[in-house]
């Protein structure tokens, strides 16, 4: 009988070597790239984990103007949309079929009750994302300082910059700052309120400097504190990211305003699915929790959160998180903020 | 003077990274299954060794640190939540220019045992790796991942009933 060891070592030996110089270990620039390709990744993923992000505006409205955000749960994930377009049973199926349509891999079960109107072109300056699971999906880790992922990852930039993925800090911000210059407008006069495209947001690596230059409402878990040891902070029109790393854990927080929309259907989809749908009662705030559907026993646990307030949409998502750790961070929100947002709106 | 201490510095930085590259290579590559994330961990182990300028008691301790940062590297990348495996042993892995007619069915049979080493469980594929292609013992197993030398044992015992079961018997473990 064959000896496996044996075996086994021949066809290692039979794989593509590989070699490295220590001039390209010992580079800094190539090592910032590394750790921005991991932040990268780490956002990136997030967005590849909504495989499907969709959301469809019409008009533009008051806050007051707005209905009632719901969000559901289903196997795959969660969906949801303003009561209006909810409320509307009859035109569910042209929404289903202008999804379709699209071409979108893995598409979540869509809402029912869409508006006909709303399969047709939006209006300049309205914005619809479509984000299919094409992504890579890494979380590339390292051993890494967490201050030098805070240098490079900052300033204006896009998905599509990894694929400059320069070698030096500089030649990185000039290559972001070009990639970003040429994202296409997510606005469009065609017919087709569904488009595929790199949406253009500005990031941040700190949390002052996001403070410093953008006004949007994005209340942060108090608890989480001194243990983030990442982050990333994204921000486009009415849609805001905050990427986070603990760790060997990782936090997301994403939150969408609704306010200027007059209807929306989004769903956010995880592969292999979720599981075990429950309600967490934080204050006088409730959240739909479920776990993803693991795919290996190694894998951790990842618990999913969703609230809407008010014309807001938040999901907090947590990977290698106990449930105990997961409740204790929303508790830590202070989600009211974006109920006084929406007062003072009205 | 000093541009010749640099230069020695690099030969010898040089010289371990000769000798481990495509050890850890491997490793990660069998741990994540994608070249590319498999090259960023190896790079980034050896950033991490050279700017911490760590210093080992001995060789194996040195290996065994290597491999642990390289694991635990590799760990942090698929436990991320989204992180999609590749199924099979990509065909770009294998070396070209062995292309004898005779050459196919050694080839298939390599796929063969690599794809099943690739498709155990993370905890068992990397212990059979060390174990059978490092032909380390279960103590520097255990070192290198550490983990205990019983887990290790209870590990690669079901790694190769698992082996056994999905390359039917054809081969030999001990």
């Amino acid at each position: 009988m064959t000896e496996f060891k044996e075996v086994y070592q021949t066809a290692l030996h039979d794989t593509r070597k590989f070699h490295i110089d220590a001039a390209d270990c010992l580079n800094r620039g190539r090592h910032k790239a590394r750790i921005w390709r991991q932040a990268y990744r780490t956002t990136a993923s997030l967005a590849a984990a909504a495989s499907l992000l969709l959301l469809v505006g019409v008009g533009t409205v008051s806050a007051a103007g707005y209905l009632q955000n719901l969000i559901v749960v289903n196997e795959s994930g969660f969906q949801s949309a303003d009561a209006g377009i909810r409320l509307d049973g009859k035109q569910s199926r042209n929404l289903a079929r202008g999804i379709e349509e699209s071409g979108s891999e893995d598409t979540a079960p869509i809402l029912e009750g869409a508006p006909a109107q709303m399969m047709e072109a939006a209006p300049a300056g309205e914005s619809a994302i479509e984000q299919t699971e094409t992504a890579p999906i890494t979380d590339a880790a390292v051993e890494a300082d967490v201050s030098e992922e805070k240098e490079t990852v900052r300033g204006e930039t896009s998905i599509a910059a990894d694929e400059a993925l320069p070698a030096a800090d500089d030649s990185m911000k000039k290559a972001s700052a070009e990639t970003a210059s040429v994202q296409p407008e997510t606005q469009s006069d065609e017919a087709g309120i569904m488009m595929a495209s790199e949406v253009p947001f500005r990031e941040y690596g700190t949390m002052e400097e996001f403070r410093s230059k953008e006004s949007v409402i994005l209340p942060m878990p108090a608890v989480l504190g001194d243990s983030i040891t990442g982050i990333s902070i994204r921000v486009s029109d009415s849609w805001a990211l905050v990427s986070c790393q603990l760790d060997s854990k990782s936090f997301w927080m994403e939150r969408t305003d609704y306010s200027k929309t007059e209807g929306h259907a989004s769903s956010k989809v995880f592969p292999g699915g979720v599981t075990n749908e429950r309600t967490y009662q934080s204050g006088s705030y409730q959240y739909t929790l479920v776990d993803s559907v693991k795919q290996t026993e190694e894998e951790p646990l990842q618990i999913h959160a969703a609230i809407s307030v008010g014309s807001y949409e938040v999901y907090l998502d947590f990977s290698g998180f106990t449930e105990k750790e997961a409740k204790a961070v929303i508790d830590s929100l202070d989600i009211k903020q974006y109920e006084t947002v929406q007062a003072k709106q009205e | 003077m000093r541009m010749k201490d640099i230069g020695n510095e690099r030969i010898q930085w040089q010289d371990k990274i000769d000798t481990y590259s495509d050890i850890l290579y491997k490793i990660a590559f069998l741990q994540l299954k994608n070249n590319q994330d498999a090259e960023d961990v190896v790079q980034e182990t050896f950033y991490q060794l050279m700017k911490r300028k760590q210093v080992f008691e001995s060789e194996e301790h040195e290996k065994a640190w290597l491999i642990r940062v390289t694991l635990n590297s590799c760990r942090k990348i698929w436990r991320s939540a989204w992180y999609r495996k590749t199924e099979g042993f990509p065909e770009t892995e294998l070396a070209a220019g062995r292309n004898l007619e005779k050459d196919t069915e050694k080839k298939e049979e390599n796929r063969q045992v690599l794809e099943a080493v690739l498709n155990l469980p993370v905890k068992y594929r990397d212990v059979i790796h060390l174990f059978y292609y490092q032909e380390m013992s279960i103590r520097e197993i255990g070192m290198a991942t550490g983990r205990k030398e019983s887990t290790v044992t209870s590990q690669l015992t079901r790694g190769r009933e698992l082996l056994k079961k999905n390359l039917k018997e054809v081969y030999q473990y001990d």
